[in-house]
Formats: C-alpha cells, sequence, structure tokens
C-alpha cells in the first residue's frame, strides 16, 4: 500500500538546498516586559568551561539580566550604558568587565561569553575588541531574563540562546555573529551544545524550546499574544 | 497596564502576573502585582502605564539592591 506523505505528517517538510542544511534566519524572538517576565528552565550548573551565545535587543540603561538563578546560584547581566557585562556567583560575588566595545542601544547585539582554562572568560560583543578577565566559580542557573529574586528582571529581547559546556574560539564568535546575520549555535561544537532556546515561539506558546531537548523554558507572567517578536 | 491590589482577593481574572508578585513596600506592607486590560475598582488598587508602574515600583517598592 502506497501512503501519500499527508497521511504520513501534517506537517510542512523543510526545503533543502542541494548537499546542505536550510539557511539560517533568526525568527521570532522573546520579548521581556522588565517588570515581572522571566522563563524559568531545568537547573543547568557550570562548574568549567563554558560558553554562551545570545542576541539581545536592550531598551533601557540598566544591568539587564541575561542569565540567572531565582534563588542564588548566579547571575549573569548587561548594561549598555556603561558598556559592563557583571558576574555573579557564590564564590566571587560580583564581578563586573568594563568596558566592553561594541555594545548597541535598541538595536541586536551578539554576546559571546566563553570560559576556558584557569577561568579566564573572554567576552566579545558584535565581533569586536575581545573584553578578557578572570572569573572563578560555579554559576548556577534557573531562569533566563531573571536573577536572584523578581527584583531583578531583564528589560530586553533575547534570541537565539545558546550554552555549551565547552570554551569555543574568537573565530567562533565571528562566525556565530556573522556580520549580523546570525548562524545556527548547532554548527560549533555540537556535542557540547547543553541547551539552544531558539524563542521561534508564536501567539500563545507558553513554552521555549530547547532544540538540544532537555531544558524547555517555563514562561512565567507572559502576555504570551505580545510576547514573541520578530527579529 | 500594570499595577496593584491591596488584597490578593481583589486580583482581576486572566491576570498574566501569576508569579513572585507579593510586592512589599518600603514601610512592609504587602501588595499584589497584576498585569492585564482591566480597570482596578476605586480603594482596591492601581493601575498604570508599565513606564509608570516601573516609576512607582523605583519609588515605593523596597529595594532589592543590585548595584
Amino acid at each position: 500500500m502506497i501512503i501519500s506523505p499527508s497521511v504520513i505528517s501534517p506537517y510542512k517538510i523543510p526545503t533543502f538546498q542541494s548537499g546542505g542544511e536550510v539557511p539560517f534566519s533568526f525568527g521570532n524572538a522573546l520579548k521581556f516586559d522588565g517588570v515581572n517576565d522571566y522563563v524559568s528552565i531545568p537547573t543547568i550548573v557550570l562548574d568549567g568551561a563554558f560558553t554562551i551565545s545570545m542576541w539581545s535587543k536592550d531598551v533601557t540603561p540598566s544591568d539587564n539580566p541575561i542569565i540567572g538563578d531565582i534563588g542564588a546560584g548566579g547571575w549573569i547581566t548587561y548594561r549598555k550604558s556603561v558598556n559592563r557585562l557583571r558576574f555573579n556567583n557564590p564564590t566571587i560575588g560580583t564581578v563586573t568587565l568594563n568596558p566592553i566595545a561594541g555594545i548597541k542601544t535598541n538595536e541586536w547585539n551578539h554576546f559571546f561569553i566563553t570560559r576556558g582554562a584557569a577561568n579566564l572568560v573572554t567576552v566579545i560583543i558584535n565581533g569586536d575588541t575581545p573584553k578578557t578577565g578572570t572569573i572563578n566559580g560555579t554559576f548556577t542557573f534557573t531562569a533566563l531574563g531573571a536573577r536572584d529574586g523578581v527584583a531583578g528582571l531583564t528589560n530586553i529581547i533575547q534570541d537565539e540562546f545558546a550554552i555549551w559546556n565547552t570554551v569555543l574560539t574568537p573565530t567562533d564568535a565571528l562566525n556565530l555573529y556573522n556580520s549580523g546575520n546570525g548562524d545556527y549555535a548547532t554548527n560549533y561544537s555540537p556535542a557540547n551544545l547543553v541547551a539552544y532556546w531558539r524563542m521561534n515561539g508564536v501567539a500563545d506558546d507558553s513554552t521555549a524550546i530547547d532544540e538540544q531537548g532537555t531544558y524547555n523554558g517555563a514562561l512565567n507572567n507572559f502576555n504570551t499574544a505580545t510576547c514573541w517578536v520578530a527579529h | 497596564m500594570y499595577g496593584y491590589v491591596y488584597n490578593i482577593q481583589d486580583t482581576p481574572q486572566n491576570n498574566h502576573w501569576t508569579k513572585g508578585r507579593d510586592i512589599e513596600l518600603i514601610d512592609g506592607s504587602i501588595v499584589y502585582g497584576v498585569e492585564g486590560d482591566f480597570e482596578i475598582e476605586q480603594g482596591k488598587g492601581e493601575m498604570f502605564s508599565k513606564e509608570n508602574f516601573l516609576v512607582w515600583l523605583s519609588e515605593n517598592r523596597k529595594q532589592e539592591e543590585i548595584e
């Protein structure tokens, strides 16, 4: 018996270019309201090398949490107005890296944060000049767009949020940035890609899907009719 | 629209704000955050635009200093 494709799957089959994957496009992104929105995720512990790649567009001159713990496990924030990233965990307290070149206001920014040997952290924004510093300690993350407590919430749009449990290179940062055009996180050390939230939800979705399958995020307090926006 | 009610039982239905909505004020009292397109009955709370609500929070919420 011949089964037609429409019976096998109701979903549209992606169109592949000859010999390659579907060209990258950002799709949608997740807009946080800066008052009470955050995404709770299963706990991620980063105690050694790690890399975070994320696209973000900020709308206020405040320390916007990128990722954090509703408890006290740690957080990372950025603030365009003073060109800084701040890192917090129980070992280091709070450490600030600044000035960091390349952050733009009200435009999309690509954030690349990687920690390698001897806890050396390298931050590269939009492929600009790297900023380095030593950041020790273990980060325990349970939320996107939040830090400890609900008073520290973010007022940004997030997209293409990826976490690896390994160090990546400045060349990887440039390729992920791709002159502002982005690229799939899965093209870089895929065996070490812990979580990858593409933020391609649509109206009424209340889950930020982890493409790696383990760390789906639950949207808290979002107006799901309006929080998914085009990038 | 964002705001607060004094008593949790006055929370409108379809409130988007469901988690972490206890707001401790400078005087130690607690109000409850609300978010949505609705009016709060006079005397039971207050509603603002997002920008004005953030101003209200900065002026009235007990601060958890993040600097």
